[in-house]
């Protein structure tokens, strides 16, 4: 989320600087991948709250829940608003 | 420098950032975190924590009585600790658009080794989309082993330093380390790719 959220903003540094076009949408469809990634493996489903973001997942189905602080950090990341 | 904990030392100052070429200012304070971690990412891209800039005059200091065993290995002269952490590399992304924002300089992005930096932070992550296993069942070549020795399980990784399987093809990037410098049991972990 960190990650590909950030990755996303500065590809627009990137585009701005001139003559890194290629890099520039390396980085957001890298960052766009990743996202689509997290949408298709990091959801879960909790018996009580239904589809949440996992902790930790390793692609195979296995995965962990709420690891307080680091799971509370999406909002500050602005991952959940960035589109 | 920790690159993570630099980048979040520096958003204290946000709101106070604006423009500004002086050598005294704090753009000038934020344009020097953004060249030294790029410094340090281009040296040891899978590292977290590094020893104090030349620059500066003061000696490395060692982490550990016995030194980590990692590979791609670095000297503890340069590194003070090479936990490889996903969110470390987002800090660097996420100073420099706190920095590009705040400030509009674009020109400062393209002036010194920001560019190249970006690059090494693609290799770097894009080599560890890789999976544990190939679809044969043999266990892939992954770019990046590390070991401790210690009494804690957090504080090593299993498997001979590569961490716990993780499936192929999933897109998203293996991490070895959380931001909280514990081992991660699950190898992709949310809240850092």
């Amino acid at each position: 989320m960190m990650f590909s959220r950030y990755l996303d903003s500065a590809s627009t540094i990137m585009a701005a600087i001139g003559g890194q076009r290629n890099l520039a949408n390396h980085m957001h469809n890298f960052a766009t991948s990743i996202r689509a990634a997290i949408t298709q493996y990091g959801i879960v489903n909790d018996p009580t709250y239904g589809q949440v973001y996992a902790f930790e997942v390793d692609g195979f189905g296995s995965g962990m829940f709420a690891f307080p602080p680091t799971s509370l950090s999406p909002p500050s990341t602005d991952f959940l608003v960035w589109r | 420098m920790w690159l993570r904990d630099s980048a979040n030392q520096m958003q204290s100052y946000l709101s106070l950032l604006k423009a500004n070429t002086s050598t005294s200012s704090l753009a000038s304070l934020y344009r020097g975190v953004i060249n030294l971690q790029a410094r340090y990412i281009l040296s040891a891209p899978h590292c977290n924590s590094f020893q104090p800039p030349v620059e500066s005059g003061l000696p490395p200091t060692q982490n550990q009585a016995l030194p980590d065993d990692f590979t791609p290995p670095v000297a503890n002269t340069t590194v003070f600790e090479c936990k490889y952490e996903l969110d470390s590399l987002a800090a660097f992304l996420e100073i420099s658009t706190n920095y590009y924002q705040a400030t509009g300089d674009v020109a400062f992005f393209g002036k010194f080794e920001w560019v190249s930096a970006v690059q090494m932070i693609l290799d770097t992550t894009e080599a560890l989309l890789v999976g544990t296993y190939a679809s044969n069942g043999s266990v892939n070549a992954v770019p990046y082993t590390w070991m401790r020795t210690t009494t804690s399980a957090t504080e090593t990784l299993s498997n001979e330093g590569r961490g716990n399987p993780v499936q192929e093809g999933t897109g998203l990037v293996r991490s070895m380390f959380r931001p909280s410098d514990d081992a991660y049991v699950s190898l992709f972990q949310a809240p850092s790719f």
